[in-house]
């Protein structure tokens, strides 16, 4: 019985209830839109008897590849379907069960409120303003360059950095847990989280990342320039071809486990991610950068920041700058974002236009897509920027990854694949498989999570290489999971720990860590997972 | 359905019967009571728990046949599962519902219940289950009074053409209702084939100048 990324299982009783649902979704979008029109076209036919309608309306749906495209989206539902919660329960609730998390993620909103509301009032600029005529025009000109102008910054700060939440999720406490140095039978967390969150141990994980196992041929690995490529690279490239033909999303993630070629990088992760950009599409990001045009958020400047202090920085990524703006200014526009709010516990600022406090009609969301981007968001952009040179396709693939995925990364929550248990599952994997480096570091003052934080928190873009960062995030979107992120952190730590076993302050052991280009994910992820020692032995 | 009336009494933890010994069992006692009437029929059992690793329920009848003991309880449900691994805090929050093709035995002519709460986890400081509320099985369905419209009741009864005139030298309503028809079924198609996609706009009649985030 299959299980889905959300826990759900689909047996069969469950799947005959859905069928209406998932019908009625097809048919609102643009994939029922073109099956209704075929299937229209080809009953006034006036060679189609009305018995025959249905298999002939079958037959042409399939001839045209539409059977495929209703497969994938079926699959796409499932995959993303959760149960409705019972009428009892709030949607605060079904946001986030665990009620001190839950008061953790409000009380962190509160204060980056907080802090925007201070900036805006010191710096006397609105958060929202209809942007002049002349202003308008101004940018439609340089829609492409914008990463040329250089407006003054100086004033707007980063509402956050990694460390700041980090902080926050240290001071993450239940009241009902009874603390550790009262209570002789129960014994502390070595780490910084003494959340008791479930998490994988290395059999579970090396069950879940099977398909990476040494024994086994990937990419990353055994297509290196030293290999002959008759041995592994052409035969991979050949199969990724069929892959894309096939155009089937469970198929395409299957392959994508053991990583994807360059050359076909961007048709499977279109595929696995079901994007499909038609007109439509290409006029909704018209319409969004009409927004861009027409509104200016105290947001973008917020945007432009990070952009320079980051990206623009990093020697891998400044070359896109301008195709990064062209990616987030929309975003911050996309009120699509906001229906990824029901999943996640954190919830959409709010504002009231024209002072109109507390009135329900003049109620808006700020950002219209609720995100407010803190100091190293561009960094979620910049890796995809290698794969995709149109900016309307890159924009759907990045929205899509950000609301599957990314959005776990910086918000408070149980989830398993949130990022409170993503730190936890680092810890644990390194306190069990490392236990001498671990105590070293613990009783220099050393905690390992906060050297590895911002390589979870940015699901390590900007750290490694970029095309092993891509090759990272192959195994995300084929695994569905974020849990290979701390499994890749605890075996960096593994990796240089005759180094880190020298060390004596929190400085040396950064040093030691700081440069990661040269690191080569996939052979680290198979040390850390499949070295490790049986269970039965 | 309708909620039942009922009394929770307080929880009581389980340990020794003497005072001198004090430990923590892991596991809590409370009964629940049916004051207004004599006996009940549970349909659903809702409620929110807080740290309670497994609940078992029983429940005492009304005693019927000759023999039976009226002060027996009997497990109406053994151990149920709340939290899949006591030590961790998946499922210690959760809403949970008790139906009563759950239990062992259809949980009729009640006239109480009691809840075991059990959890083996040092961890936790205390658990409980909080938003008790018990359901009997609705009035069955269809027993609400439908009224007619009125317009059935005329169908069939032939009105003179005459009567439908209500103004000198227009045409009988039958007759202009038969020619707007298709219009009408012009509407009523355009009426459910609205999409509920929004259009994507955050502003209000173009304004968006905003000042202040609400904390709210």
């Amino acid at each position: 019985m299959a299980v889905n990324a959300n826990g759900v299982v689909l047996n069969e009783g469950i799947l005959d209830e859905l069928v209406p649902e998932v019908v009625a979704s097809i048919e609102k979008s643009m994939l029922g839109f073109h099956v209704r029109k075929l299937a229209e076209a080809e009953a006034t036919k006036s060679s189609v008897k009305t018995t025959d309608l249905r298999i002939g309306a079958t037959q042409i749906l399939s001839k045209c590849g539409l059977e495929k495209r209703i497969q994938n989206a079926v699959y796409k539902f499932l995959q993303t379907y959760t149960t409705k919660p019972h009428p009892d329960v709030s949607l605060d609730h079904t946001k986030e069960p665990i009620s001190y998390i839950r008061r953790a993620q409000m009380n962190w909103e509160k204060r980056i409120l907080k802090s925007m509301n201070s900036m805006c009032t010191e710096l006397s600029v609105p958060l929202g303003r209809k942007r002049p005529d002349k202003e308008q025009k101004e940018m439609l000109l340089k829609w492409t360059e914008l990463g040329a102008s250089e407006p003054d910054l100086s004033k707007f700060r980063p509402v956050y950095a990694a460390k700041d939440f980090l902080d926050v999720i240290m001071s993450l406490k239940n009241t009902n847990q009874i603390n550790c140095s009262d209570n002789s039978v129960f014994s502390c967390y070595w780490g910084i989280i003494q959340v008791p969150l479930k998490v994988k141990d290395i059999w579970e994980l090396q069950i879940q990342f099977s398909e990476m196992s040494i024994n086994q041929s990937q990419t990353g690995v055994d297509d290196a320039v030293e290999i002959p490529p008759e041995l592994f690279e052409s035969e991979r490239s050949k199969l990724a071809c069929g892959i894309i033909q096939a155009q089937q999303i469970a198929l395409a993630q299957e392959f994508s486990k053991k990583g994807c070629p360059i050359s076909h990088r961007s048709a499977i992760w279109c595929q696995i991610l079901g994007i499909e950009v038609e007109d439509i599409d290409i006029l909704y990001y018209e319409q969004l950068k009409n927004c861009v045009f027409r509104h200016d958020l105290l947001v973008d400047n917020l945007v432009y920041k990070d952009v320079k202090l980051t990206t623009a920085n990093d020697d891998q990524y400044f070359v896109f700058e301008d195709y990064i703006y062209q990616i987030l200014l929309p975003f911050s526009r996309d009120t699509a974002v906001l229906r990824h709010f029901v999943q996640s516990s954190a919830s959409p600022a709010r504002s009231f236009i024209r002072g109109k406090f507390g009135s329900e009609e003049f109620m808006v969301y700020y950002p219209p897509n609720g995100i407010i981007p803190f100091h190293g968001f561009s960094m979620y952009v910049a890796p995809l920027c290698y794969i995709y040179n149109d900016p309307v396709v890159l924009y759907y693939v990045f929205r899509e990854m950000y609301i599957r995925y990314f959005f776990r990364l910086h918000t408070l929550s149980s989830h398993p694949q949130g990022i409170v248990s993503l730190c936890l599952q680092f810890e644990t994997l390194l306190q069990t498989h490392e236990p001498q480096l671990f105590m070293h570091l613990k009783a220099i003052d050393v905690q390992p999570l906060r050297i590895a934080f911002k390589w979870l928190i940015r699901a390590f873009s900007g750290y490694l290489a970029s095309e092993q960062v891509l090759l990272l995030w192959d195994r995300i979107l084929a695994y569905n999971t974020l849990e290979i992120l701390p499994v890749l952190a605890a075996a960096i730590f593994s990796f240089r720990k005759t180094n880190l076993m020298q060390v004596q302050t929190l400085n040396a052991a950064e040093a030691v860590l700081v440069d990661l280009l040269t690191l080569q994910v996939v052979p680290l992820i198979q040390f850390m997972l499949f070295t490790q020692p049986s269970k039965l032995s | 359905m309708k909620s039942l009336y009922c009394i929770v009494h307080p929880s009581m933890p389980v340990g020794f019967a003497d005072d001198g010994t004090a430990f923590n069992s892991g596991c809590t006692i409370f009964n629940v009571t049916f004051p207004k009437t004599a006996y009940v029929e549970v349909e659903e059992i809702h409620f929110r728990n807080y740290y309670v690793a497994y609940l078992t329920i029983l429940a005492r009848k009304h005693g019927s046949g000759k023999g039976e003991d009226r002060r027996e309880w009997r497990p109406c449900l053994r151990s149920k599962q709340l939290m899949p691994l006591p030590h961790c805090e998946q499922g210690s929050e959760d809403y949970f519902v008790i139906r009563a093709q759950d239990c062992l035995f259809p949980l009729t002519n009640i006239v109480e219940l009691r809840f075991v709460l059990r959890q083996p986890s040092p961890v936790w400081k205390e658990f409980k289950v909080e938003e008790l509320q018990l359901f009997k099985a609705g009035a069955g369905g269809g027993s609400k009074d439908v009224t007619l419209p009125a317009w059935i009741s005329e169908l069939g009864s032939e009105k003179k053409e005459g009567d439908d005139r209500q103004l000198k030298g227009v045409t009988s309503v039958v007759e202009l209702s038969k020619q707007v028809q298709q219009l009408w079924a012009l509407t009523e198609q355009a009426n459910t084939s609205q999409t509920s996609a929004s259009l994507g706009r955050y502003d209000i009649d173009g304004c968006y100048d905003i000042n202040l985030l609400s904390y709210n």
